[in-house]
């Protein structure tokens, strides 16, 4: 099989068919750039996802007449949540023992920073608590 | 929100005030833009919602999102390409004196948001829509008007550029 490629980011998010899935979990037991890879592609989507919810500026919902949005910002889960997570915590899991130096130090410090902060807030996200827990082995 | 229920404007000003103002945001990187683009999107969900057809709810609206940004884009002639200052008394940010991680985390936020504003647009769109929003691969492609593996390629670069912006 070709390196994961475009896979990779679809995988992490819930975006793949299952046979897709499995031809990437099946390579990524045998690559380590990919695995390598794949842990940047995490980092860069944790990051953006765990950027902090600006509210509604009070003068527009004053203008508009509403009221304050109760509603969970984000209700959509990550599809792969359930389904995938445990060949995604295999991977990461051997990426982080195999390779500890393969992340920029900086993007996974700041990911495990952001990541903490969306549990917080309800996030969910199980991959990159095996991140931190490797990069602080 | 199930596709194909009747809508009040109010229940989608309630229920995506919030998003769409955050998507304006991470979009332009400017606070004063992001406002304007909300009412504007606001203002032309309440018009076309009468013409709304039962589908992709998300995806009609993120359409006239993206399009109420593209039109100010034209309109301004410009592309916003830089992030503001951090400013630490945005009360929409916090509202207490913050600790010193408050503080790391908004820097580090201001680094993710400039990060963002170098992308090209396309996969500026793509990345925001699917990790700041939380849309669907179908409903960004329905809302951009793209291939769904236009859509697939766009968000694995973004991410790509992203990790090297930041590294």
């Amino acid at each position: 099989m070709n390196h994961v490629g475009e896979l990779a980011s679809a995988y992490l998010d819930g975006e793949t068919t299952p046979k897709e899935a499995s031809r990437l979990v099946a390579h990524l037991a045998d690559c380590d750039a990919c695995q390598r890879e794949m842990a940047d592609l995490h980092a860069a989507r944790s990051v953006v996802r765990s950027l902090p919810v600006l509210e509604l500026p009070e003068s527009i919902r004053v203008d508009l007449g509403l009221s304050p949005d109760v509603v969970p910002f984000r209700s959509r889960p990550a599809a792969w949540v359930g389904t995938a997570a445990a060949a995604v915590m295999i991977f990461v899991a051997v990426a982080t023992a195999a390779a500890p130096d393969s992340v920029g130090l900086t993007l996974v410090e700041v990911s495990a920073q952001y990541e903490q902060q969306a549990l917080v807030d309800g996030g969910v996200s199980p991959v990159v608590g095996l991140v931190r827990a490797g990069g602080g082995e | 929100m199930t596709d194909g229920a009747p809508l009040s404007w109010e229940e989608v000003a309630r229920t995506h005030g919030r998003k769409i103002y955050n998507f304006a945001y991470r979009l332009t990187g400017n606070p004063d833009d992001a406002k304007d683009l909300a009412q504007e999107v606001l203002i032309r969900v309440e018009r076309g919602l009468a013409n709304y057809t039962p589908g992709s709810f998300e995806g009609w609206l993120w359409r006239i999102t993206r399009n109420a940004f593209l039109d100010d884009v034209r309109r301004k002639k410009r592309r916003p390409t830089t992030a503001l200052p951090i400013d630490l008394d945005r009360t929409d940010l916090i509202s207490t004196p913050p600790p010193d991680e408050v503080l790391a985390s908004i820097r580090l936020g201001d680094d993710v948001q400039k990060a963002l504003l170098g992308l090209p647009y396309d996969f500026r769109e793509a990345v925001v829509l699917c990790d700041v929003v939380g849309l669907s691969y179908d409903e960004i492609a329905i809302a951009v008007a793209a291939p769904v593996g236009t859509v697939r390629s766009r968000i694995h670069r973004g991410r790509k550029m992203m990790r090297e912006a930041l590294t």
